[in-house]
């Protein structure tokens, strides 16, 4: 299990990486485009496809980093317990919330 | 979870200024040492105790120092010593914010010293720390050839095989990396620290020795390896310039590959 979290932790890391930098470059763009190019961008299958994979990444990953800091600094096992599952579904119910705000945006 | 008050005894108040020989007014070259300073028996605070010395009286190094203030200056100075070439790993501590070894510490260029014991670790007296629970970690991972054949002389290596050790053979237990480390901070009675896994990982790579997989899987464990967060402390601060985390760092990956 610690092995597979670690592994995880990484190739989500590593995975991020592109999706980050095509964001950054994206936004520094933001100014050139109008509001209409950056709703279809969104609307579009790739753009709806990009926000969906990044999303659950993020969340993944972050879930996963949050485990650890819970591991490093909550030293009472059931606390600990509690704080990771309770931080697992928040992180849930985020990606949730984000997939249905996509749905009600775009309409897929 | 995590304290985030103080015990009130943890609280170090200042301590007396020891002035040897007026080396405040006489000394050409002069050396104010800050130690620290902890007696169990009195069931008082830590206190900081000052030292100002005549750096021509004694020799260039950190424990050079130490020994002066002992023997002239102050005899109830407690501290760990004994090869005075950084070999033995007795006279490890915080030295001006960095854990090192007293005895291979220049300060010949020093104005001000602030020793303390290695951090995070219980204090037994002074500069001496209680080291028991970093002792039983480096004995869990089995520092010793573990190899059911007997050969009728010695075990053969190759001198490639051989090298593979160079780099963590040179290791000697000062507990400097562990001490520095965080995560040991925060979890030394379940994290081994950098010390024992650059132990761990000479036995592993050893080519004499046939426990690989035993080592391994002893070690896949979320606290015993997998809280090391790549902080570098440990590197940063090895006195004998070894590289723990490298060592860690390897653990892991073949750990991940097998």
């Amino acid at each position: 299990m610690a092995l597979q979290h670690w592994k995880f932790q990484r190739f989500s890391a590593i995975a991020l990486v592109p999706g980050m930098l095509y964001l950054i470059f994206y936004f520094l763009t933001l100014d050139d485009l109008s509001y209409n190019q950056i709703t279809s961008d969104i609307s579009s299958i790739y753009g709806v496809l990009f926000i969906i994979i990044m999303s659950a990444l993020i969340f993944f990953h972050s879930s996963l980093g949050i485990e650890t800091i819970l591991q490093d600094y909550v030293h009472d096992e059931q606390l600990q317990s509690l704080f990771i599952s309770l931080s697992k579904i928040t992180h849930a119910v985020l990606l949730t919330i984000t997939l249905i705000c996509l749905y009600l945006i775009t309409g897929y | 979870m995590a304290e985030f008050t103080l015990p009130i005894n943890s609280i170090v108040k200042k301590g007396t200024t020891y002035n040897a020989d007026n080396a405040d007014t006489h000394a050409k070259r002069k050396l104010r040492v800050d130690v620290y300073r902890y007696n169990p028996d009195t069931n008082s605070n830590p206190y900081i105790d000052t030292y100002i010395l005549d750096k021509d009286k004694f020799g260039p190094m950190a424990l050079d120092v130490l020994m002066y203030i002992k023997n002239n200056v102050d005899p109830t100075l407690t501290f760990r010593r004994s090869c005075r070439e950084g070999i033995c790993g007795s006279c490890s501590m915080n030295i001006n914010g960095t854990n090192t070894l007293a005895c291979i510490l220049n300060i010949a260029d020093e104005e001000k010293l602030k020793i303390y014991p290695l951090p995070h670790m219980p204090v037994i007296k002074d500069l001496v720390p209680d080291l028991s629970n970093f002792y039983k970690q480096y004995e869990s991972i089995k520092p010793w050839l573990i190899n059911d054949k007997k050969p009728e002389r010695e075990h053969h290596q190759t001198q490639e095989d051989r090298s593979k050790l160079d780099g963590l053979f040179e290791c000697v237990l000062c507990a400097c990396c562990s001490t520095s480390c965080p995560s040991y901070w925060w979890n030394s009675d379940k994290y081994l620290g950098p010390a024992s896994l650059l132990h761990a990982y000479r036995w592993i790579i050893d080519s004499r020795d046939d426990a690989k997989k035993e080592r391994l899987s002893n070690l896949e464990d979320k606290f015993k390896l997998f809280r090391c967060h790549t902080i570098m402390n440990c590197t940063k601060t090895c006195p004998k310039s070894l590289n723990p985390a490298k060592a860690i760092s390897h653990i892991k990956k073949m750990l991940a590959s097998d």
